[in-house]
């Protein structure tokens, strides 16, 4: 059995990240990240910590960003485009592999509505 | 705002997500609170990149009144200081206080050469930036955290608070200064913690070297 005992494991916040930026491929920055995630998660993300998170997967070499053209409608700010790395693929897959498992464990459990 | 308010260390693309939101159709108050949340998530993320420097000018501080009193008691049997009282107010004043800034900055600055040797040490090679904006940086908060101290404490002496044990250093070592917890100690501490992480702020690397372009 492969075991995960020298990697880093990815928070829920950041998994729901990982998952947007991989959905949503080349258009990939803030304000689609954001809109995904309040789409699915049904509340208010804060930009900011949408950032800091994705700060944090850069930093472990997770996804990797680049500036794009400033524009008008965005007062002349760039956007930030985040792609996911291999590294970054991989750690979602096993993620996936390890909760799948772990909730195949408990067949019997009734959530409440 | 957000650009005056968030460390430089921070891009823009943040404030442009924002305004995207903002003109695609949210309300004034969700924009707000994102402003200010990004704000806050800013600062977090710089302090907690910094919380090593910070950690250690808050430990040198706690050394701080020992230099404080090393320095009075030496200072009161220094001919220097006798002629600098001899001469015509205001250059008096004006060159004991220069003496002032330049004992204090003393302290600090030899705390962020430990802190680089230490780090030499630990790390080996470190990178530091903006020495000269890291100095004026020490310089400002040291007299920041004075002003500040010095309202606070005297307008609870006003109020009739509390009383300061003697500042002349009669009733110290230089081991019981450090091991002491009182009002006086405490304002010592704070402006050297204020100068000294001021100083190790500025000084350290930004963590975002550089962006590429999108193709």
């Amino acid at each position: 059995m492969e075991l995960m005992t020298n990697r880093s494991y990815l928070g829920e916040f950041e998994l729901m990240l990982l998952l947007a930026v991989i959905h949503l491929g080349d258009q990939a920055y803030g304000v689609p990240i954001s809109r995904e995630l309040e789409s699915h998660r049904g509340r208010t993300v804060s930009v900011g910590s949408v950032y800091a998170a994705l700060e944090r997967l850069e930093t472990k070499g997770l996804v990797v960003s680049s500036l794009g053209d400033p524009t008008p409608e965005r007062g002349g700010k760039a956007k930030r485009y985040f792609r996911v790395t291999k590294e970054g693929l991989r750690q979602v897959r096993e993620t996936r592999r390890v909760l799948t498992r772990l909730w195949q464990a408990i067949p019997g459990l009734k959530l409440q509505a | 705002m957000m650009a005056h308010l968030t460390p430089a260390d921070r891009d823009e693309a943040v404030a442009g997500d924002l305004l995207e939101h903002f003109r695609a159709g949210r309300s004034s108050g969700w924009y707000w609170r994102q402003v200010i949340v990004a704000i806050a998530v800013a600062w977090g993320q710089s302090v907690w990149r910094r919380r090593a420097p910070l950690l250690f000018a808050a430990i040198w501080s706690l050394l701080s009144p020992a230099w404080e009193l090393f320095f009075l008691n030496r200072s009161r049997h220094k001919p220097l200081i006798g002629a600098i009282w001899r001469l015509p107010f205001p250059l008096s004043t004006t060159c004991d206080f220069a003496l002032r800034v330049f004992v204090d900055m003393f302290f600090i600055w030899f705390g962020v050469l430990v802190y680089v040797v230490l780090c030499r040490i630990a790390f080996g090679k470190i990178e530091l930036r903006r020495p000269w904006i890291a100095l004026s940086a020490s310089i400002v908060a040291f007299a920041v955290a004075s002003l500040g101290i010095v309202a606070i404490v005297g307008a609870m002496f006003a109020m009739g608070y509390f009383r300061v044990r003697g500042v002349g250093g009669e009733t110290f070592t230089l081991l019981g200064i450090v091991e002491d917890l009182g009002i006086w100690t405490f304002c010592v501490r704070f402006q050297y913690f204020a100068g000294t992480a001021a100083a190790l702020w500025f000084l350290s690397p930004r963590t975002r070297t550089g962006v590429r372009l999108a193709a």
